[in-house]
């Protein structure tokens, strides 16, 4: 009986709240989100699990393991098939979740990196360290296809475009840095920006990147120019996290407080195009590792060192 | 400040006009690449250290970073922009930031930031407060971006020997958390009386490497 109970709480309890959000209280610390195919929800766990639950239910479905280290980045892929994590030693790996292998240990980089990226279809990975260099990577075979060498400033979040054609990367320098992946040549460096971006998502057709940061605005920016093309304003805090509907119809932020993770904050959904909040929720801790799920109708994140939320957004 | 060339016509001038006595059998090429090295291991580069997330473009040239009132401990930072030949670097521009006492970084505006123009000498100063303490990363510390023409753009930190995160032994602690990396940009702090008032100062002068 014991057992069963701690087999419980490990997966995971869920609790639901009068306006139909669900927060999952965890016995682990959980280090990404991310909704897999199928109507799963995926947890990565320090205790070396990813869990995957069923999103609308909320019944526990299976779990795979994997490798945590401490401080550690650590990203599903956009469909949530794959996991990376960085490791010591500069090493990324990558798991492919559906079967639990651990499929490449990538070496290369002489710091370990502190922030990494997937394609939509799986098949490049970027990884950024404090040596000051990116590595984009073949998922495929795990070979390194380039090393982009960063500004003087490490680099935050990264955002692979949806063809994977272009990286965008978010520099502490307050630059963001766009990449053409095919040539590994450096295509525009936007300036505009006088605080740092820690957040940001491409629209699914490509035509828009959402950036956010220090500076509590989310910026709209229209890929085919990479001019600014508006501003949504009214987050009370940092932007810690960002993420585009599917659809494009929304874009959901989290905050994050200048002093401490542990202070509450806002969660807002947007109206993309009018830039008008349509719901915004307390979330009590930085929120990170905001994502929709593929219908639009869910939105989750890590909110708490020990917990996941789910809330509806629709 | 002495290019390359300039330098080595100068040496070559000076064996010629007698200022310079040859007492070895290298050739003028070899003892050219000596001397250069020579200077140049003269003074050792300051240590990088991380940006962080809160650097904010465009700070303004002000030397008071803080306004009569403000609470903390006030602090005069000073030193010099050089190069490892030990020259004034000319046209360097330093950016200084750091969060207030509360460990809060300034994002709407441009509290305890500047963007430091040094004088013919090299001499930079402002007039701060101690900064807070803020719990991600809890050694005071004041963050600086330094750019100049001909050298390689610096980003480092300076920290605080007095700063009770060190347990009053930063020689032996300066790695807890590995916060800090290198043990000289944990800087002596100096009290002395302005009129009426105590304050606190740190030299922290700024060695370049030429580009």
């Amino acid at each position: 009986m014991r057992l069963l109970c701690l087999a419980g709480l490990a997966a995971g309890a869920w609790a639901q709240t009068a306006a139909g959000d669900r927060t999952i209280a965890t016995e682990v610390t959980i280090s990404a989100v991310g909704f897999a195919p199928d109507g799963l929800l995926a947890a990565a766990g320090s205790d070396r699990q990813v869990r995957f639950w069923d999103a609308a239910s909320g019944a526990f479905k299976r779990s795979v393991p994997w490798t945590k280290e401490d401080g550690s980045a650590v990203t599903f892929s956009p469909d949530a098939t794959l996991l990376a994590a960085t490791g010591p030693g500069g090493i990324v790996k990558v798991w492919e979740l559906r079967h639990g292998e651990m499929k490449h240990r990538l070496p290369g980089h002489a710091i370990t990196p502190n922030s990494i990226a997937v394609t939509r279809d799986g098949k490049q990975l970027a990884s950024a360290s404090r040596d000051q260099s990116i590595r984009i990577w073949d998922l495929p075979t795990g070979a390194a296809r380039h090393t982009l060498h960063d500004a003087l400033g490490e680099t935050g979040r990264m955002a692979f475009s949806p063809d994977g054609s272009t990286l965008v990367v978010a520099s502490n320098d307050t630059n963001l840095r766009v990449w053409n992946t095919a040539t590994g040549r450096l295509i525009r460096t936007i300036e505009d920006l006088k605080l740092t971006t820690f957040a940001m998502d491409f629209s699914r057709d490509g035509q828009w990147l959402a950036t956010a940061g220090a500076d509590r605005t989310v910026y709209l920016w229209e890929t085919r120019t990479w001019r600014l093309a508006r501003k949504i304003t009214g987050q009370p805090e940092m932007i810690s996290s960002l993420a585009i509907s599917a659809d494009g119809s929304k874009v959901a932020t989290g905050g994050f407080s200048e002093l401490t993770s542990r202070q509450p904050v806002k969660l807002i959904i947007w109206d993309a195009a009018s830039g008008k909040p349509l719901r915004t929720v307390d979330a009590p801790h930085r929120v990170g590792g905001l994502t929709f799920s593929p219908d639009g109708a869910l939105l989750a994140a890590v909110a708490g060192e020990k917990a996941i939320h789910v809330w509806r957004a629709k | 400040m002495f290019s390359a060339l300039t330098r080595r016509a100068a040496l070559e001038r000076a064996i010629v006009k007698g200022g310079l006595v040859a007492g070895t059998a290298m050739s003028a090429g070899r003892l050219f690449a000596l001397w250069q090295k020579g200077e140049a291991a003269g003074v050792k580069a300051t240590p990088r250290d991380v940006l962080g997330p809160f650097y904010k473009k465009e700070a303004p040239d002000v030397k008071q970073l803080h306004k009569p009132g403000d609470p903390g401990f006030p602090l005069k930072v000073s030193g010099r922009v050089v190069n490892t030949r030990g020259e004034i670097v000319r046209g360097a521009r330093v950016d200084i930031w750091h969060a207030d006492h509360a460990g809060l970084y300034d994002i709407q505006g441009y509290r305890y930031r500047s963007k430091l123009t040094p004088g013919v000498e090299g001499l930079y100063e402002v007039d701060t407060i101690m900064p807070g303490h803020y719990s991600d990363r809890p050694a005071q510390h004041i963050h600086y971006l330094i750019s100049a023409p001909g050298h390689k753009t610096l980003v480092t930190q300076v920290y605080f020997a007095t700063d009770p995160f060190f347990d009053g032994d930063p020689d032996k602690n300066y790695t807890k958390r590995g916060i800090v990396k290198e043990r000289e940009l944990v800087r002596p702090v100096r009290l002395y009386e302005a009129p009426g008032t105590p304050r606190a100062a740190v030299s922290f002068d700024i060695v370049l490497e030429r580009a």
